[in-house]
């Protein structure tokens, strides 16, 4: 009799997530820790579940930013209820990813949504936030030891500063210990190319797949 | 056959705005920050000097000889005259710290419509704008800037915190876009007066990247186009540029009243063409990011060519960045637009 009340708690989280329903959202979180449904699964099957399909229909078009974000609010209202939850588990180690939009760019909506799909997914995420100083990111990669760097440049302006960055990386002796991937809209996998980055990340769904395949052994 | 003679740049623009055919394609680069480094000054230093950013505009245009000076020294003016913080960096363009309108109910009622001759820089901008047009103008076209009221909007609240008041608090965001469209049109007004032959009117949060279609024409088309409208019964020409994937709302940009649309290279030229050609002037869309910033004159050359091939029949187009010009752009790639203007763009 348990199995299914926790399918019909997963999926309703999943489904919050989706409408962008932040009361519903906090209602089934709050339902699942009640029914001893594990924390870390109501994240990961509910919750990652519903913005999966947000992401999906951010990439075909139905879903714009102004949705993503109301579904993001949705996600984080129940992260915020079950992460206390969550049984840690102290053997596995996590891949961390450090976030960081360009030096003089302050466009952080796509490097938030990027963050909220890594954490999700389970990756470690070090958010350096926005207009982050080329040594601060190289300092913050040093310091954690990431193995992924995540920058972002939304202005024609400011995308030179990502290649220094990883000019930075190289000339610390850094580059061939984290992989390192770019994106915003006037970037192109033309331009991670010419900078040395080592993928280039069309939206933010894209970026869960794109860290997964960086860091496979 | 005897050789047309030569239009001067404002007699080209103009006609290409006209949607007639000018002599030539008349090609335009976005430089701001570009034309600030080619002078050897850095950006912090001319936000406050108008003579020095008049003199980095005067000095980019002669050396490189395109078709109109910006007086885009506005960067989040009149946001920043209406109560948002700005963060200025030594030697890039500042960008909003502290949004003006944290919370509706104790911020919306204290906004007031800034003084254009008072409040803020925008005494300085217009300066600037007197300046550009006693140095060249009736000769160069003369281009001053106002955000378009969504970004102003945007500006003052905070992107993410607007795009979600879309959903979240309609009605007020509203509020403030009314606002911000009454403050767009008075300081308009003092644009043109200060002699800006056309305003440039630009909105990088409308796209199709950022908002649904149905959301541009619910929250953003009435308010553009009485910003725009009001301009054009104050007898100037607008262009409207939107950076990114505006192709399912090119018509609705058109039908703002502009002059002219602006766009980048996620929409096909020729498809734009033939969608709102009969409208608008087109401009556009060479890449500032990947082509002008990091490839060879050679390159820059033949996407302005096949650009220029596209737009260009029967007038109406004008040969342009699909944004700003990054600082670090060489200046042989500028070079390079200009010359593919004057070797492909004849009529």
């Amino acid at each position: 009799m348990d199995i299914p009340e926790k399918n019909e708690i997963l999926q309703n989280l999943s489904k919050c997530v989706v409408d962008g329903d932040e009361d519903g959202a906090k209602r089934w979180a709050e339902e699942a820790i009640r029914s001893n449904v594990d924390a870390y699964e109501a994240i990961m099957f509910g919750l990652a579940e519903g913005m999966k399909i947000v992401s999906a229909k951010y990439e075909q078009g139905e879903y714009y930013v102004p949705e993503v974000l109301l579904s993001a609010c949705a996600m984080n209202v129940a992260v915020d209820i079950l992460k206390p939850h969550i049984k840690l588990d102290k053997t596995a180690k996590p891949v961390k990813v450090v976030l960081a939009v360009a030096e003089g760019d302050i466009h952080d909506i796509g490097k938030n949504l990027v963050k909220i799909m890594l954490d999700s997914a389970g990756f470690q995420v070090i958010d350096l936030g926005k207009d982050v100083p080329t040594t601060e990111v190289v300092k913050a990669i040093k310091e954690n030891e990431a193995q992924v760097v995540g920058m972002s440049a939304l202005m024609t302006t400011t995308m030179p500063s990502m290649k220094k960055v990883i000019e930075q990386l190289t000339a610390a002796g850094l580059r061939d210990k984290v992989k390192v991937m770019i994106g915003g809209a006037p970037t192109s996998p033309d331009y991670a190319e010419s900078i040395g980055a080592d993928r280039w990340g069309k939206d933010a769904s894209s970026s869960v797949s794109i860290v997964k395949e960086l860091t496979a052994k | 056959m005897s050789q047309k003679p030569e239009m001067t740049p404002y007699e080209r623009l103009m006609a290409a705005f006209e949607r007639r055919k000018p002599d030539r394609v008349p090609v335009t680069p976005f430089v701001r920050e570009w034309c600030v480094r080619q002078a050897g000054y850095k950006f912090s230093e001319v936000m406050t000097n108008t003579e020095k950013y008049v003199y980095s505009q005067l000095y980019s245009i002669r050396k490189f000889g395109y078709d109109m000076v910006l007086d885009l020294l506005a960067v989040h003016a009149e946001s920043e005259a209406m109560g948002s913080k700005l963060k200025i960096p030594l030697d890039s363009p500042p960008s909003v710290d502290v949004p003006a309108v944290r919370d509706f109910a104790t911020d919306l009622p204290k906004l007031r419509v800034p003084h254009p001759r008072k409040d803020g820089r925008l005494p300085i901008i217009l300066e600037g704008t007197r300046r550009l047009k006693e140095a060249v103008g009736g000769v160069i076209p003369v281009m001053g800037y106002v955000q378009a009221c969504w970004r102003h909007t945007c500006m003052m609240r905070g992107t993410e915190r607007a795009l979600l008041d879309m959903k979240k608090n309609p009605e007020q965001i509203k509020e403030l876009l009314d606002i911000a469209t009454d403050s767009c049109i008075v300081y308009g007004e003092a644009v043109v007066e200060a002699g800006a032959d056309l305003i440039w009117v630009s909105d990088p949060t409308s796209s199709g990247d950022m908002i649904s279609k149905k959301a541009f024409e619910e929250f953003v088309l009435p308010f553009l186009t009485r910003q725009i409208k009001s301009y054009k019964r104050m007898g100037t020409k607008v262009f409207l540029h939107i950076c990114g994937n505006v192709n399912d709302r090119l018509e609705a940009m058109a039908s703002t009243g502009c002059d002219a649309i602006s766009v980048d290279e996620k929409v096909d030229l020729a498809k734009a063409k033939s969608l709102v050609g009969g409208k608008v002037c087109l401009m556009g869309n060479v890449s500032p990011g990947v082509t002008l910033l990091s490839k060879t004159p050679k390159e820059v050359e033949e996407e302005s060519r096949v650009a220029i091939e596209k737009a260009m029949a029967g007038g109406g187009f004008v040969l342009a960045p699909g944004c700003i010009v990054p600082a670090a752009v060489p200046p042989e790639n500028i070079a390079a637009m200009v010359s593919a203007a004057q070797k492909y763009g004849v009529y």
